[in-house]
């Protein structure tokens, strides 16, 4: 099998996967996609990759790293402070979508939390990964794991506080 | 509870069919060798040439058959053409124009093997009489390793009998990916899709999506929709699976041409490289040569 036929195997298992935990970091469909192309780009390119049964965490890290240099960039910057800068226009047309139900507003909720927070709920809520596992994914400490969960869910109360999401509050 | 999914997330497939078509087309492109050493190169220029002698010698005695044949503009019966049903689910439409609703009602579909190569297109072009003017493709703006014709019946609430025939050249990768492709999918229907048109113009102003008439001849429009980044109505074709005999849809993004003319719909899909702008010119030439035949 070449290469190329390999690489092809590899995105279709593991590309709407890496596509969503793009997204989860950049929040833009466009830009989670590009992320994802350059990631299996990159990973074809470097053959430093020795099959040892990790490539879902390899190409999962490979996909973190790249968004989290995405978000320090200066295209991203620029489009946060477009962003912030028409924040009054934004608010306007968001007052006159009427139908917003409560997925949106979880999904918005979820995306609005600060990084660490974030990346811990959807691994754990969204993806169903163990503590361990996200543990191994992120390299931290199981126990930062868990207080990042705590304080993921603490936030989310706070902005859901008129709708229930059974997993959150209880979980 | 179920598995929360983001809203966003839920149908990722058309983000995913973009992103693999997006790195195979770079593989392909780098693939190009860029210093090969001396040997490589001469070894590949004398199997070139040795194949390229062996196929024209193939191909001189052949050709004077086929070419009567396809003079003598003898229609064959669809069933003669199209002679393997194989499996398959649901129709290809314009997503965006306005026959969809009426499409959707297809029922008792049948699918069929698609014929390969220009000489099988061309026989299914004869039987549809003066529907279809096939292009040869070394008038393609590409050039295309795969030319095939696929056939679908189905019938519909009212009781007719209607048939989509999608004639499509395609430059496949190795690994099966279409790398660039244009299809001619051409549909009978029994009422103008188009007079429904202006109703949907709002949708165009809300959805931002441009779409352009650039005009059939003088009475009649040929639609342009320029392919966008969003995957809101996606262009969908049929593609075969010959290990599992079934005919599969792809959804995907693609600059769209849309007409009807004499009791057919044409929908036309493209993806090319080069400058989008000359390709679309020419593309609309190509499109209106394959509908009027001039």
């Amino acid at each position: 099998m070449s290469d190329t036929e390999k690489l092809e195997q590899l995105m279709a298992i593991h590309t709407e996967r890496l596509f969503r935990i793009a997204y989860y970091y950049t929040k833009d469909l466009q830009i989670a996609e590009d992320i994802v192309q350059d990631v299996f780009i990159k990973f074809y390119h470097q053959k430093l990759y020795k099959e040892r049964g990790e490539m879902k965490a390899y190409l999962a890290r490979m996909t973190i790293n790249r968004c989290k240099d995405y978000l320090k960039s200066w295209a991203y910057r620029k489009i946060t402070f477009q962003d912030k800068f028409f924040t009054k226009q934004k608010t306007v047309l968001q007052d006159t979508l009427i139908l917003q139900d409560e997925q949106d507003l979880l999904d918005e909720a979820i995306l609005h939390l600060p990084i660490k927070p974030r990346e811990t709920i959807v691994y754990y809520y969204l993806e169903e990964m163990t503590i361990k596992e996200i543990a191994e994914l992120l390299e931290i400490p199981e126990g930062t794991v868990k207080s990042r969960l705590r304080k993921g869910k603490e936030l989310l109360k706070v902005d859901l506080q008129h709708i229930e999401w059974e997993v959150l509050f209880h979980g | 509870m179920d598995k929360h999914t983001m809203r966003a997330l839920q149908d990722v497939s058309t983000h995913k069919e973009a992103i693999i078509q997006k790195v195979l087309h770079q593989m392909q492109q780098e693939s190009y060798p860029s210093k090969p050493k001396w040997t490589y190169r001469a070894v590949t220029i004398m199997i070139t040439c040795s194949i390229l002698l062996f196929i024209a010698w193939q191909a001189a005695q052949p050709i004077d058959q086929v070419a009567t044949e396809v003079n003598e503009g003898e229609k064959l019966p669809f069933t003669d053409l199209f002679q393997t049903e194989v499996e398959g689910k649901n129709t290809t439409f314009s997503q965006f124009f306005p026959i969809a609703n009426y499409l959707s009602q297809a029922k008792n579909i049948k699918y069929y093997a698609p014929l390969q190569g220009f000489e099988a297109m061309q026989s299914v072009a004869t039987s549809l009489g003066n529907a279809v003017h096939l292009t040869n493709s070394e008038d393609l703006p590409f050039k295309p390793n795969i030319q095939e014709v696929y056939a679908v019946t189905s019938k519909m609430d009212d009781g007719s009998q209607q048939t989509q025939f999608q004639f499509s050249f395609k430059e496949k990768s190795y690994t099966g990916v279409d790398l660039q492709y244009i299809n001619f999918t051409v549909t009978n229907v029994d009422r103008n899709p188009l007079a429904d048109y202006v109703k949907s113009q709002n949708i165009e102003d809300t959805l931002g999506i441009k779409v352009s008439n650039v005009e059939l001849n003088f009475m009649n429009p040929l639609l342009f929709r320029e392919m966008t980044p969003d995957r809101d109505f996606t262009y969908i074709y049929y593609n075969y699976d010959e290990a599992e005999k079934r005919i599969y849809q792809m959804n995907t993004r693609a600059n769209e041409f849309y007409s009807y003319y004499n009791g057919y719909v044409y929908h036309i899909g493209y993806q090319l490289d080069g400058v989008s702008q000359e390709v679309q010119e020419k593309m609309a030439n190509i499109v209106r040569g394959f509908i009027l035949g001039n």
